[in-house]
């Protein structure tokens, strides 16, 4: 049985990565739409009362590709309803125009560019629309599309009768439902599992860094108690201990205990870049984080600070318990890289992470932001005594 | 949890395969739109008669798709090549026969089968591969359609749809492959950086455990030394070796290691928990255990070890701060957990004003049974005295 989600989620919301370069794909289709349309608009300007019309109708389907790619960049949100009905209107318009331009023209409907430019419209939301909805959009433009090309290209075709008139004007915009539907369908139902199957296995440590972190530790522990070791040894063996031992015991712990104080107060985003990045976690809710969210994080810092143009030690991570248990983590840093650039270096490493926490929020001038929560975690409250 | 992000390998895979599932949703569609246009044209050609044939040549089409769509495998397409290729000939033939005019203004209903022709491959993984099965099969619909037009006797006209369904699966095909390339090159490997940031967990459980162990060994023995009279008894001489061998040896270091031998049996919890109370009692702390039999629990080496240094670094706090004498320790034993409560009647304190550069129970208690899955809650107020309860996960319950 078919699964709800398939046909709520996009190809797009599935697996971002796949696709924050994939802005090509409307632009591959304005191409199309461009060429067949310009070439079909010259190839019938003497046969056209209206020739410019058509011209205005090429670039009109066109500007609704390059719109949707315009929606699409990566650090947008995603496409909504909304957005791709803007879209799917000026398509709608270039389609009409394009049927006035031929209202008293004797035309090949079979070949005609407009129903192809209106369905490239809808093949260029296909990444990024899920099938439910360019399903009822795409059957809305065609139900509001093909009648008033009718009306218009109707009284001049002689070789077809009204009804195979219509479906012939709806052929390419059905074909272009069916395909778009069919392709972010197949994408979403066998990305879907794929991705739960990865996320329910845990990676085991392997053997060789579980054995060079142990040889690490123990150089850290030998390092720990170099001097106070031998001090408590020569006690035992002797069985005295002097007002001279008792200082030297009181030192010995000090410095010890400061030690381990500051060992204890690192958290594991301490460690990702000590010199280079700024750490304001209070309460330690860094330690809440989950595995993939620390991952996505950690990536997406190295990329920051591995960006020529980062302001070396302006990156600051701030961590804020709420009320509610979850905790507010905001980045931000100074950038001078172009904008285009930059977007395009750090999306990857953005779409992993908003695929591992909630509400993640990108502001993008000269100061990069961003912000997102992390929800309630179960874990024991830390204390100490 | 990992990361929500499929290899990229295995990304483009799927989203070259899902180009042939819209293929088939374009000839399905094709071949279902091409029945009324059909039946109009012939009704208006006063040809009804040749209907029922042409609906099950275009019925033959249709059942192949569909057979491609549920087993999608490189024999099923071959034999719907073949299949509806001889369909797409009898359907052509049999509009053709008698009426040439029929594709006098256009080829656009004679050419329809084609169009499924071209359109119906296997999913395949690779650009190359998709286009290959496109080709083969516009290969089909033009060997179709010059048999078909060789047999009544005319000029082959395929018209432009075949070519036209062939160049766009092409473009379709050569684009997502192009966007499969950038991405690989900007996409890092998040495999590799899932296993970094484990060895990184792994190293923080490591400096955790030793953080912890260092301060109720080395750290309790400097401060027994800093109190010591001028000559130590032979137990407190013991206990300073002791703590020494534990930090030497440090095979609590080794996260395979077995770590005392209080795994399974009951008796070895058991005698450990003795050895603690005599240990404590002989500090001048009184231990009153009460509790549950542990026979039936099974509890992993690391978990066990937490929970007696854990029960340990209790005790040291009730000796050290509390200025209590005597202390209850009850153990609770459940199907899933084993649970200890520590409670004294001593100063107690306010657990929220303790400063955050305090170790105590924070690495010994609370952060160490974290580490294993188990947790600890500390009860306390001043003057009120101090209730520790420790839980660590019994990971199998077997018969007693």
């Amino acid at each position: 049985m078919l699964d709800r989600r398939f046909l709520r989620l996009s190809a797009q919301e599935a697996d971002p990565l796949s696709w924050f370069t994939g802005s090509l794909v409307p632009l591959v289709f304005a191409g199309l739409s461009l060429l067949y349309g310009g070439t079909f608009a010259v190839l019938t300007w003497g046969s056209s009362r209206e020739p410019v019309l058509q011209l205005v109708g090429v670039g009109l389907c066109t500007a609704a590709c390059v719109l949707v790619h315009v929606l699409t960049r990566p650090m947008r949100r995603r496409l909504g309803w909304g957005k791709a009905t803007v879209a799917l209107l000026l398509g709608i318009a270039g389609f009409a125009l394009s049927a006035i331009g031929y209202a008293h023209t004797a035309l090949s409907i079979e070949l005609w560019w407009a129903p192809f430019g209106l369905a490239l419209v809808i093949a260029s939301l296909g990444p990024y629309l899920p099938p439910r909805a360019i399903i009822l959009l795409g059957t809305a433009v065609t139900l509001v599309s093909v009648p008033i090309a009718f009306a218009f290209v109707h009284p001049v075709v002689s070789a077809w009768g009204p009804a195979a008139t219509a479906l012939i004007l709806a052929s390419p915009l059905v074909s272009g439902i069916a395909a778009t539907a069919g392709f972010s369908l197949a994408v979403v139902a066998r990305t879907l599992p794929l991705i739960e199957r990865r996320s329910q296995a845990m990676l085991s440590l392997d053997a060789p860094r579980g054995v060079r972190n142990e040889e690490l530790e123990r150089e850290r522990l030998a390092r720990l108690i170099a001097r106070a070791a031998p001090f408590l040894e020569g006690i035992a063996e002797s069985g005295r201990v002097t007002s001279a031992d008792r200082t030297l015991a009181g030192q010995l712990a000090r410095r010890l205990r400061d030690d381990l104080v500051t060992q204890s107060n690192l958290t594991w985003l301490d460690s990702v870049a000590t010199e280079r990045l700024v750490v304001v976690d209070p309460h330690r809710r860094a330690d809440t984080m989950r595995a993939s969210q620390r991952t996505a994080l950690r990536a997406l810092i190295r990329a920051i600070l591995e960006t020529p143009g980062t302001d070396a030690g302006s990156l600051l991570v701030e961590l804020r318990a709420h009320p509610d248990g979850s905790t507010a983590v905001g980045v931000s840093l100074d950038f001078e890289l172009p904008e285009g650039r930059r977007i395009m270096h750090l999306a990857p490493y953005y779409l992993a992470l908003r695929g591992s926490v909630d509400d993640l929020e990108w502001s993008d001038d000269r100061f990069l932001r961003m912000t997102f929560n992390l929800p309630p975690s179960s874990g024991a409250a830390a204390t100490s005594r | 949890m990992r990361v929500r992000v499929l290899p990229r390998e295995t990304a483009a895979a799927v989203i070259t395969g899902a180009v042939s599932a819209a293929g088939w949703g374009v000839a399905v569609a094709t071949v279902l739109l091409t029945v009324p246009v059909l039946v109009e044209t012939l009704a208006a050609r006063d040809r009804l008669a040749d209907l029922p044939l042409a609906l099950i040549l275009l019925g033959v089409v249709l059942g192949g798709i569909l057979a491609v769509v549920l087993r999608p495998r490189r024999w099923v397409v071959l034999a719907y090549l073949a299949v509806a290729g001889l369909a797409t000939v009898g359907y052509e033939v049999l509009l053709l026969t008698g009426d040439p005019g029929i594709v006098a203004s256009s080829p656009y209903l004679v050419n329809r089968p084609a169009l499924a022709l071209v359109l119906v491959g296997i999913p395949a993984t690779r650009a190359l591969v998709g286009i290959a099965w496109s080709l083969l099969g516009f290969g089909a619909a033009m060997v179709a359609g010059i048999v078909a037009f060789a047999i009544v006797g005319m000029t082959f006209a395929p018209g432009y749809g075949p070519l036209m369904v062939l160049a766009l699966s092409t473009v379709a095909y050569l684009t997502l492959a192009a966007i499969q390339v950038r991405i690989r090159r900007r996409v890092p490997n998040f495999d590799d950086l899932e296993a970094e940031t484990r060895a990184l967990a792994h190293g923080e459980d490591l400096a955790r455990r030793t953080t912890a162990v260092v301060h109720d060994t080395i750290l309790n023995d400097l401060a027994v030394v800093m109190s010591a009279p001028d000559r130590l008894d032979d137990r407190t001489r013991e206990r300073l070796r002791a703590d020494l061998e534990t930090l030497r040896g440090a095979d609590w270091i080794s996260a395979s290691a077995a770590s005392r031998d209080l795994a399974v049996e009951d008796a070895g919890l058991r005698n450990d928990l003795a050895r603690l109370a005599s240990e404590f009692q002989w500090r001048g702390l009184s231990l009153h255990l009460t509790g549950s039999p542990l026979a039936s629990h099974v509890l992993a080496p690391e978990v066990a070890a937490a929970l007696l240094w854990s029960l340990r670094a209790t005790l040291e706090n009730v000796v050290r701060h509390s200025g209590a004498t005597t202390a209850e320790v009850e153990v609770i034993a459940d199907p899933r957990n084993v649970t200890i409560m520590i409670t004294d009647k001593g100063t107690g304190f306010d657990p929220a004003a303790v400063a955050r550069d305090r170790l105590g129970l924070r690495t010994s208690v609370v952060e160490r049974m974290a580490a294993v899955g188990g947790r600890a809650q500390i009860w306390s107020a001043p003057g009120e005295g101090t209730s520790v309860i420790i839980t660590a996960p019994a990971n199998a319950a077997v018969a007693p």
